[in-house]
Order: C-alpha cells, then sequence, then structure tokens
C-alpha cells in the first residue's frame, strides 16, 4: 500500500471537457496537484471537469478540502464537476463531505463522458 | 475604483457566491481606491492576501509607512494593512470592512460545516471498521483496512502496523509511506507508547499482554505538516482499540477453528482404530467369543484382536500406559506387530519380544504398554504370554479360577526384556477372560477399585457361564461398584469360551 506519489494527467477533450486522471494518494501535494491541473484545464475555457480516480484509495481531508474548493470555483463559472472510478470509501466520503451534493459522481470514465455529453447536448 | 465597486465585491461576499480569491480582489480594489502603493489582509499572522502579489512577508518588512485597519468581531485578529494610505473615507473604509467581514463569516461558516462533516466522517469510518475487519481473518488484509481509513482521517503521510509476541518478534503487517519508527524505539513504544509531534506510537494492550504497535508520524497541513493534536491521539487511540478487538477476534476464531479441526480429526482417528477391531470372530469349531470394549476418550490406549494362526485361536488384549491419541498409537503399532509377527512365529514369547524390541526404540521413553496373549488350538492346548499385564483368568467348568501372571516386563520398557511362555488346557465348559485395568481400577465412592479379585469372584459365582453371559455380568458388577460413575479409563474384556462337548 505504498502509493505515496500521486500520479496526474490532465487532457482538454474535443467537447471542452476537462479531463484529469488522479491515481494514488490525494493529501496535500496530491490536491495541489489537481488543483493545479484543474486550474490550468480551466484557463483553457473548460468549464466541465471530470475526475477519474482509478488507483487512487485514500483522500486526506486536506485533499477533501481542496477538491471543495476546485467545486466551488467551478460554481462561481457556472462550471460543472464530476467523478468517476470511486472506491466504496471514497464515495462514501464524498457523500459525507458534501461533495456529491453538487458534484455528479459516476462508475466509470466511459459513463461519465457519455453522461456529461448527454447533459451538454440538452 | 469606485465605491459602488466595492459595495458590489461587499455583496457577492455576503451571497454566498465567492470563491477564494475575493480576498486578493477586496484588498485590490481597497488599495486602488485608497491610492495606497499596497496591501496586505492578515489573519493573525498569517497572511491571507497580498496586493500586488510581489509584495512579500520580506517585503512588508522591510517598509515603512503602513497603516492597520483592524477589523472583524475579535478585534486585532483580523487586519487590513496598507502602505502610504493616500485617502480612506469613512464610506470606504466601512463598506471594505463590510466586505472582508462578510467574507470572513462564510469561511467560519464552511470551516465549521467542514469540522462538523469530518466528525461524521469520523463516525463512518469507526463504524466501518468496527462492522468491517471483525470479518476479516487474514492479518495482512486486516491491517490494509485500518491503515487505509488511519491515513485519511488522521491526515499522516505514514503509518503501520506492527504485529509480535515481544518487541523483539514485531514486525510491520501492513503500512503506509515510509515506516518511520526507530528500530531501537519499538522497545519504548511497546512498552508505554511514543507522543511527540510529529510520531505517535501506541501499544496494542489486551488482558493478555501486548500484541503490536500502531505508529502514526507526520500529520498534514495545508503546507506542510503540523504538530499532532490532542484529538489526533485520541483517535489514534480508538484505532488502536478497534484493531486489538479485531486481531483477538482473529486469534479467537483461528484457536476455534483449530479445535474443530483437531474434532475431526480425532473422530477420524478414532473410526480407524475401531477399524482395527476385528468386525466378526473368526470362525474355530468349539469356541465362542464374546468382547465389550470402552474408552474415554475419542481415541482409546486400548486395543484387542483376535485372529487364527495354523488352526488355533490367537486373541490378545493391549493396554498401552496413558490416554488420547498418543496412547491410541502406540495401540496402533501394538496391534499391527501382532497382526505381522504372530503370523511368522508359533512361539509367543518370541513374539512379545520382537514387539517389545520394536516399541522399546519407537517410543517415548514414559510410554509402554501390558500385553496378554494367548493361543488355543482346538485341542484346547492354551499357551499365553503376559507382559506386565493383569492376570489371564480361566475358569474351569466346577467354578474354579486359574491365573495365568506376568511372565515380563511391559512392552516397551527395556529393549533386552525377554518373555516367557506358560501353558495350560482349556477343557469343554472351561472359559478364559482376558481384561484391561479400565474395569479393575473402576472406583466405587470411596475410591476402592474394583479389583482383580471382584472379577475373579464374578466370574466364579456365574452359574452356566457362557462368553456374553460372563461379559455382562462382570460389567454389571463394575457397574454396581461404581454406582452406575463412568470408566475414567479405557476398559476393555474379551472371553473365549470353550463350548460344552
Amino acid at each position: 500500500m505504498n502509493e505515496e506519489r500521486i500520479k496526474i494527467s490532465q487532457d482538454l477533450l474535443s467537447d471542452g471537457v476537462g479531463l484529469i486522471a488522479a491515481a494514488g494518494y490525494i493529501n496535500n501535494e496530491g490536491g495541489q496537484a489537481i488543483a493545479d491541473a484543474a486550474n490550468a484545464l480551466m484557463g483553457q475555457g473548460s468549464k466541465t471537469l471530470l475526475i477519474d480516480l482509478d488507483g487512487t484509495r485514500i483522500i486526506n481531508s486536506i485533499g477533501v478540502s481542496i477538491l471543495l474548493e476546485i467545486l466551488e470555483k467551478l460554481m462561481d463559472e457556472k462550471g460543472q464537476l464530476a467523478f468517476c472510478n470511486l472506491t466504496p470509501t471514497i464515495s462514501k466520503t464524498f457523500e459525507i463531505m458534501g461533495l456529491v451534493q453538487y458534484a455528479s459522481v459516476y462508475p466509470d470514465r466511459e459513463t461519465a463522458l457519455a453522461a456529461i455529453a448527454g447533459d451538454a447536448s440538452v | 475604483m469606485p465605491l459602488s465597486d466595492l459595495l458590489r465585491l461587499a455583496d457577492i461576499a455576503l451571497s454566498g457566491h465567492a470563491g477564494p480569491d475575493l480576498p486578493e480582489e477586496i484588498l485590490r480594489a481597497v488599495v486602488e481606491e485608497t491610492g495606497s502603493r499596497a496591501g496586505v489582509l492578515k489573519r493573525g499572522d498569517e497572511a491571507v492576501a497580498r496586493w500586488p502579489r510581489t509584495v512579500s512577508a520580506q517585503v512588508e518588512e522591510a517598509t515603512e509607512g503602513w497603516s492597520e485597519i483592524p477589523f472583524g468581531s475579535d478585534g486585532g485578529h483580523w487586519c487590513l494593512r496598507l502602505l502610504q494610505l493616500d485617502r480612506l473615507d469613512e464610506a470606504a473604509l466601512d463598506s471594505t470592512r463590510i466586505g472582508l467581514r462578510a467574507w470572513q463569516l462564510r469561511e467560519e461558516l464552511k470551516r465549521s460545516r467542514f469540522d462538523e462533516r469530518f466528525h461524521l466522517w469520523e463516525l463512518e469510518a469507526i463504524r466501518s471498521i468496527a462492522t468491517g475487519i471483525g470479518g476479516i481473518l487474514e492479518t495482512d488484509a486486516l491491517a490494509e483496512e485500518l491503515i487505509s481509513h488511519l491515513v485519511a482521517l488522521l491526515g499522516v503521510r505514514s503509518a503501520h502496523l506492527y504485529l509480535g509476541t515481544s518487541p523483539d518478534s514485531a514486525e510491520i503487517v501492513g503500512g503506509f509511506g515510509p515506516a518511520r519508527l526507530e528500530k531501537g524505539d519499538i522497545e519504548a513504544a511497546w512498552q508505554q507508547g511514543i507522543y511527540t509531534d510529529d510520531l505517535v506510537a501506541l501499544p496494542l494492550q489486551t488482558d493478555g499482554g501486548t500484541l503490536g504497535i500502531l505508529v502514526a508520524s507526520d500529520k498534514e497541513a495545508r503546507a506542510g505538516t503540523e504538530p499532532f493534536a490532542a484529538n489526533d491521539v485520541r483517535l489514534l487511540e480508538l484505532f488502536a482499540v478497534q484493531v486489538t478487538v479485531a486481531m483477538e477476534y482473529v486469534r479467537l476464531t483461528r484457536e476455534s477453528l483449530e479445535r474443530e479441526r483437531l474434532k475431526r480429526e480425532l473422530e477420524m482417528a478414532a473410526v480407524i482404530q475401531s477399524h482395527l477391531h476385528p468386525e466378526q470372530f473368526p470362525d474355530l469349531e468349539g469356541f465362542r467369543l464374546a468382547v465389550r470394549s470402552s474408552s474415554s476418550r475419542q481415541v482409546a490406549g486400548d486395543t484387542y484382536d483376535v485372529l487364527i494362526r495354523d488352526n488355533a485361536l490367537v486373541a490378545t488384549v493391549t493396554d498401552v500406559s496413558g490416554k488420547g491419541v498418543g496412547a491410541g498409537m502406540i495401540a496402533a503399532g501394538v496391534h499391527a506387530g501382532v497382526r505381522l509377527m504372530a503370523r511368522g512365529s508359533r512361539d509367543l514369547s518370541e513374539v512379545a519380544g520382537r514387539i517389545n524390541s520394536y516399541l522399546a526404540g519407537a517410543t517415548a521413553d514414559n510410554r509402554f504398554a501390558t500385553f496378554a496373549m494367548v493361543s488355543i488350538d482346538p485341542e484346547g492346548e492354551v499357551r499365553a504370554v503376559n507382559a506386565g499385564h493383569l492376570p489371564v483368568l480361566i475358569r474351569r467348568a466346577d467354578g474354579s479360577i486359574e491365573e495365568l501372571t506376568s511372565s515380563g516386563l511391559p512392552l516397551g520398557i527395556l529393549d533386552a526384556a525377554s518373555y516367557s511362555e506358560s501353558v495350560s488346557r482349556l477343557e469343554p465348559g472351561d472359559l478364559v477372560v482376558l481384561f484391561t485395568d479400565g474395569l479393575t481400577e473402576a472406583e466405587d465412592a470411596d475410591e476402592e477399585e474394583f479389583g482383580v479379585e471382584r472379577v475373579a469372584e464374578v466370574v466364579a459365582a456365574l452359574a452356566e457361564p457362557t462368553a456374553e453371559k460372563l461379559c455382562d455380568a462382570i460389567l454389571e458388577a463394575v457397574e454396581a461398584h461404581t454406582g452406575g460413575g463412568a470408566l475414567q479409563d479405557d476398559a476393555t474384556l474379551l472371553v473365549v469360551e470353550r463350548l460344552p462337548e
């Protein structure tokens, strides 16, 4: 269980959705890396972010507070935040910490992108 | 910036949609509106926003001409610092205060909501551990589940679970991040725990002693790390209790499974042993047999056998010292020895000698077996060997009793022991009685043993005895002696009857 350093990748998809894949411990460093990726994608005009947490099994309170800040910032911009590939423990944590109140949660990346594309077309 | 913009910022702050950059926006507006050269917004010693951003702490320190405007409910705690303030009318100051105060309240609200939810998260984690790890029997899986909850909740950079029977044997069974507990500190952690700013190690204590150590180190702050607070230690203690309970559950469950496995093995051993005894007695014309055998445990130290060799009937009774599986294994060895060797030798003393020699080399020092073996040919000639066993009784048709007593040491004591045969004769109507000390050592309420003499009395007193009737009569007499109490030892009774002509 030595997933200390987080691995992050970011991608601006053709439909303007910003995709961030984060695998590892989401603590202050991991959370900041996600926030940097989110800021970069928002800077490129993306207002919808999907954070794929495949490979992430632990998130601490600082990590949660950074994700909440990303959510706040997106909401200020009238954007939306979505997560996918959450472990049951992280899913429960997000529910308790109020993240899923304003962000969507999908089982996997494919379902998430299809749902986001569906929302955009309505 | 016109005053209306400041009021707009105050409005944003109050509306609840203010982002984390709002303090900087307000500060920038105030700096521009007041014609100041720079501004810093502070909460205590911490700078929440700086404008321009290039105004570092060093720059702030090195420059003179700062004006301080405290605001917020706790007076000096919150403070706006402006460099070379040019103009600040009351209206602008008020609107600035309103904007910052609204933002501050909103931040406090957010933080208190976060704290409230975090406590729910703590409760959920404890609940999840309590209900989840109770069912995990693999220590590794249990450690992983526990550590992942602990790392998340405490916000630490590393956590490890050590298990062992002593500080020297304590080993990491699960962990996250680099192990921070030095080898030399394990003893202290094991005995009384370690509590420092950056590392807490708690012993996992049970009534039966310490099971291991739970270690957490490097508590994270928003930037870097911070010392462990009392609440963190309390939470870690809660985890330590949970893991101790879980480990005890694992230990007790494993013990219970082991007991169940042993019970099944004993049952299997008892079945195997029961198959060693002849299912039905071999047929030798003019003779009839009866047997009774009971064991105080699942696996008995008594065994008996009957076989035909060279048209003669060979009957043996063996009693191994001790009880249970060990005695049963030796009994099985003697049984096999008799079966194999009795067929190859007519001389019973030689058979006894060989089995003795085998057992002397193959059993522990304190183990031995007593053994009585008789062979009876169709004409009634009786040959007997008795290795430290109770006497073999011959009941004559007239009710008299003859004893074939021991002719050597019990088997397995001395490799060089020798045995001699005794010879007698069984006439029609006579019976041979072989038995073990489970019968003779059966005690009454006054702890008086039943004894060989009483066996002989019952055997002598029975009118028109048969093998079956004699077995029943002896057992009834033993039961009457003990007052119906169960026998404390394995007991075997084997009777050979030469039928009347």
